[in-house]
């Protein structure tokens, strides 16, 4: 499909989100609700692959120079936390390895489980 | 006189153009650092953010005037995102097959990520707005950024702890699959995503395709239950 009209799929997916998230009682980024609908609209083959394929590409292989001019407002902030950098590191450091051994053990966990009564309903 | 001249500057900078060039020039940059240094420290979107931060102090470039391209730059932050539904949908056999594992363990994963953040935050007597800018830092950062802001946090210190943990992510684990004995690949690969993202997710793909898979669709889940969470907590 036409790269424009790719464009105007996922822009306008966007702008739905955006719609939703501000008639939506509780708050709720926009851009998630972007991503559910799009995921939906595949799944229900409304919207499919190749009508996005190429936008889709781009997007995500050039998505950290969208973060730059986010990043870069740390200068009007860094008197803020220039005092708690370290204990900013040490969190980030901490936070990730518990985070990646309490997923990892979990799914375990659950594999195990679902193995078992696998193994259950055979025997 | 110098206040004449000064307009005149902002002029030339304050164009939209000049933003939007200056962000993908230094990206570009850091892109070529990190394959001539071939190390995750060396991350494109750090090193495009110093420069563009050393750039606009040597030439006296207000944040202002950098931002009438910086917001055209930040308008696709959202589509982005909102592309991410490929990649999981593109990966959807692997989902349906794994899908109970994946979601009780992107849970889990991201609770433990939170409540460990708040934890430490108290220790070390953060105040309130660092707390709420730092809780979802191991999910994109995108969704990040978005419940930051809504929650009342500062957005710029969340999208450095993003990126830092990204790249503690991906540097850490080959050593985390070690040192805790971790060798099922939709648990690593899920683990990986859970705990840092798209960064942590370049390393799952070296480490295996079920890996890079399973990490690529935790940023989504991940991502979601964060949201959740932080609006049960709200």
């Amino acid at each position: 499909m036409k790269i424009v009209l790719q464009i105007a799929i996922v822009f306008g997916i966007c702008w739905i989100g955006n719609i939703l998230s501000s008639v939506l009682p509780i708050p709720f980024p926009a851009s998630v609700i972007s991503m559910i609908l799009l995921f939906v609209l595949l799944l229900i083959r409304v919207i499919k692959v190749e009508h996005i394929k190429q936008k889709a590409e781009f997007m995500m292989k050039n998505m950290a120079i969208f973060f730059i001019p986010a990043g870069v407002g740390i200068i009007d902030n860094y008197g803020y936390v220039k005092g708690s950098i370290l204990p900013l590191l040490t969190i980030c450091l901490v936070s990730t390895i518990l985070t990646f051994a309490a997923t990892a053990y979990t799914i375990k966990g659950v594999l195990w489980i679902q193995n078992q009564w696998k193994k259950g309903k055979k025997v | 006189m110098e206040k004449g001249e000064k307009s005149m500057m902002s002029q030339v900078f304050s164009s939209p153009f000049f933003g939007v060039t200056l962000c993908i020039a230094t990206y570009e940059f850091g892109i070529w650092c990190n394959r001539k240094l071939k190390t995750p420290i060396a991350n494109p979107l750090l090193i495009a953010i110093a420069l563009v931060i050393v750039v606009l102090k040597i030439a006296h470039i207000s944040l202002e005037d950098f931002n009438q391209g910086g917001d055209v730059i930040s308008m696709f932050l959202a589509p982005a995102t909102a592309c991410l539904a490929m990649s999981i949908y593109s990966q959807y056999e692997q989902l349906k097959a794994n899908l109970l594992p994946i979601l009780i363990g992107s849970a889990v994963g991201s609770a433990v990520s939170m409540g460990s953040v708040y934890g430490m935050c108290r220790l070390f007597c953060l105040d309130e707005k660092l707390t709420i800018s730092m809780l979802p830092k191991s999910v994109t950062t995108p969704i990040a950024m978005e419940l930051v802001s809504q929650n009342g946090g500062v957005v710029p210190v969340t999208v450095a702890a993003v990126v830092v943990t990204g790249i503690m992510g991906a540097m850490l684990a080959p050593f985390l699959i070690r040192l805790f004995g971790v060798h099922n690949p939709v648990a690593v690969g899920v683990a990986i995503g859970t705990c840092s993202h798209a960064l942590g997710t370049t390393k799952a793909v070296e480490l295996g395709e079920i890996e890079g898979a399973m990490s690529g669709i935790a940023i989504g889940t991940a991502g979601l239950m964060t949201v959740l969470f932080s609006m049960l907590i709200s």
